[in-house]
């Protein structure tokens, strides 16, 4: 007996043969029984033809050429996967880099309904956890989250956070001009701060009135001089404005540690190639460093000079690499008395708009690994204390935040947080300019769908809510404020990576 | 160069939605010669209406970029089905535009064959 089985070759070989000979057969139908039949006669004889040319007439792809129309199918089939996975095969907690669990407590949490769950996490038991007291704080005896930047220095201009969570640098250009006014609209009813991300003059970001903090990106988008260097001039008008309260030295991102920012041709407007000071056409690529930062004395004197011309608080961020390299920079820091007022750690596993994948999957160190680390290295160079620590890399939920701030950052910093809770559906199209629903494009076909001041109001409940959970779980740990969070927090997997020695080191 | 060949598009466009727009009117309206046409091919009224209704679709379509690839397949389609008639029962009379019109459409479809789905051009991933 033979079993049944489907051969597709053998499939696509009769697909090949039938199509022509039932093209015949219509011919035949339409001229002998009713001249209607040739309106599939066409038909087939167009199907013959492009079958044809699939198999005799092109070499691109193999498939086609052995196959025939069929083989379209695999085409097909391949280019709806991420859409067949996401909606249908996907399980709650696979998808990468948020899985749906994550994302729907986002959704949620931004729609202001109800986040709560039931039956039980759909985690492994075995990840890094947060350790509950035995004795959890009254939640009406929780100090008011605040954060000064500046202080350290004595500056008159410092900024004090409010609230523990920063909305992460994303520039205009990645992001399209709605996504951008409707995060800081956002920004500024949940009364955080925005950073502007390298995009250069933050025309969008100033409209919606937010605090901002300016980043300038390797390329110094909106305060360079024609050769790329520094223009002190535009700085200090921009820091002047009353709006932008720090400046964030950029020099590595997670996604992208080691190569400068990177804005794809299909996203260069005219408007955005005036606010940059770039031409049109061809992909953007940032400088893979500041000209002006070769060592570690220049770095420092460059960050002086920041300070010095702008007159607020300035800061750096990076993604930690080579462990010595940053520690001769804190030395430096002790040596030259020169004190950056913050450093944003990205862990590698941070978002971008546009990256080269291997860079995004194969440089830079994991936040909660590099966060110990830095925060060890600062401490054991007697610099902590000079400054603030802010983390970012996938910080989307409470939970990770308060282990981020256990392991010593001072403030968080999300982007895909932010985004999620504006509509994101991660269709990981930010580097094409088709994102779906409008945040990651300057289509303005895909920008109509995204009401500003909606997703204003989402972005505030976002804020919100993730503060409200700060508050439930850090009565849980026991204290009554965010900086008394320690590594003694935190529940280690027996596989660590959260770099036990590190938790060990500053915990006993 | 990219001109000549913008501007050799868009003129085989125009020039064939003129000639399909003026075969519709005269099959919607039931011309004389039409109608016997189509009671030899035993199609009277309702595949007169059919055909010139496409005929129509197609000539409007191809006045925009968004469209026109699309138009072009059905105008080429339609002209096919006439050249089935005339290869049989009607026989070879009345073809002065057939020629140029179908090559033009074929042109047309050539130039634009990146953005047709299924075109070898764009079956790349
Ligand atoms: C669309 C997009 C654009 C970004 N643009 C910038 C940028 O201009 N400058 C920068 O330093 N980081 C940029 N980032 C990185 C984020 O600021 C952040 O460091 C990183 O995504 C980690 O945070 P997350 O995991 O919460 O997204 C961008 C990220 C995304 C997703």
């Amino acid at each position: 007996m033979s079993k049944l089985t489907v051969d597709l070759e053998k499939v696509a070989h009769s697909v090949n043969m039938i199509i022509p000979a039932m093209t015949i057969l219509l011919a035949l139908l339409g001229y002998y029984v009713s001249f209607y039949f040739h309106f599939l006669t066409v038909a087939g004889l167009f199907l013959t033809v492009l079958n044809m040319s699939y198999l005799y007439g092109q070499k691109r792809h193999a498939l086609l050429a052995n196959f025939g129309l069929l083989a379209q199918g695999r085409y097909i089939l391949e280019s709806i996967g991420p859409e067949l996975r996401q909606y249908l095969f996907a399980s709650d907690t696979e998808e990468r880099p948020f899985n749906r669990v994550e994302r729907s407590e986002v959704y949620r949490k931004a729609q202001g309904v109800d986040s709560s769950s039931s039956f039980g996490t759909l985690l492994d038991a075995d990840e890094l956890k947060l350790a509950h007291s035995m004795f959890p704080m009254d939640k009406s005896k929780i100090e008011p989250f605040s954060l000064t930047f500046g202080e350290e220095r004595g500056i008159e201009a410092t900024y004090t956070l409010n609230s523990p969570v920063i909305i992460s640098g994303m520039s205009f250009g990645a992001l399209g001009e709605k996504a951008v006014r409707a995060l800081s609209r956002g920004a500024k009813y949940a009364q955080i701060p925005m950073n502007t991300g390298e995009g250069g003059h933050p025309k969008y970001h100033l409209m919606e009135g937010a605090d901002l903090i300016f980043q300038i990106g390797t390329a110094k988008f909106g305060v360079r001089h024609e050769d790329g260097t520094l223009d002190e001039d535009k700085l200090r008008a921009l820091s002047a404005l009353p709006q932008i309260k720090m400046i964030e030295l950029k020099f590595s991102q997670g996604a992208k540690p080691g190569k400068g920012g990177l804005l794809p041709k299909e996203k260069i407007t005219e408007e955005i190639s005036q606010l940059r000071g770039v031409a049109m056409g061809s992909d953007v690529v940032s400088p893979t460093y500041h000209s002006e930062c070769i060592d570690v004395p220049s770095t420092l004197d460059f960050i002086a000079r920041l300070q010095e011309v702008s007159g607020i608080p300035v800061g750096f961020k990076l993604c930690i690499g080579r462990i010595d390299q940053f520690r001769a920079l804190a030395q430096g820091m002790k040596e030259r008395d020169i004190y950056p007022d913050f450093i944003t750690i990205d862990g590698a596993e941070g978002g971008t708009g546009a990256a080269p994948k291997s860079f995004m999957d194969d440089v830079g160190m994991p936040l909660l690994r590099a966060l110990p680390i830095a925060h060890r290295i600062l401490i054991e160079e007697g610099v902590r204390d000079r400054l603030k620590l802010l983390s970012s890399g996938k910080l989307i939920n409470a939970g990770r935040q308060l282990k981020a701030l256990s392991l010593g950052a001072d403030a968080i910093c999300s982007a895909r947080g932010f985004m999620l809770a504006i509509g994101c559906i991660q269709a990981l199209q930010c580097n094409k300019n088709s994102c779906p629903v409008g945040i990651t494009t300057h289509n303005p076909k895909l920008q109509r769908g995204l009401d500003i001041e909606l997703k204003a109001k989402r972005v505030k409940n976002y804020a919100e809510s993730l503060l409200k959970d700060h508050k439930e779980l850090l009565a849980a740990t026991g204290h009554k404020a965010w900086r008394d969070l320690t590594p003694l927090n935190l529940i280690a997997p027996e596989h660590d990576q959260a770099d036990t020695s590190d938790r060990q080191e500053f915990t006993l | 160069m990219k001109i000549l060949m913008t501007l050799l598009m868009w003129g085989c466009q125009l020039g064939v939605a003129f000639i399909l727009a003026m075969a519709g009117l005269g099959k919607l309206q039931g011309s004389e010669m039409d109608i016997a046409l189509f009671t030899e091919l035993n199609m009277e009224p309702g595949g007169r209406v059919m055909i010139g209704i496409c005929e129509l679709c197609s000539a409007a379509g191809l006045l925009h970029p968004l469209s026109a690839a699309y138009s072009a397949l059905l105008g080429a389609a339609v002209l096919t089905g006439a050249g089935l008639a005339h290869l049989g029962p009607l026989g070879a009379e009345g073809l002065d535009l057939y020629l140029p019109t179908y090559s033009a459409l074929l042109l047309i479809l050539i130039m634009r064959r990146g953005e047709l789905p299924f075109s070898s051009s764009r079956a790349h991933h």
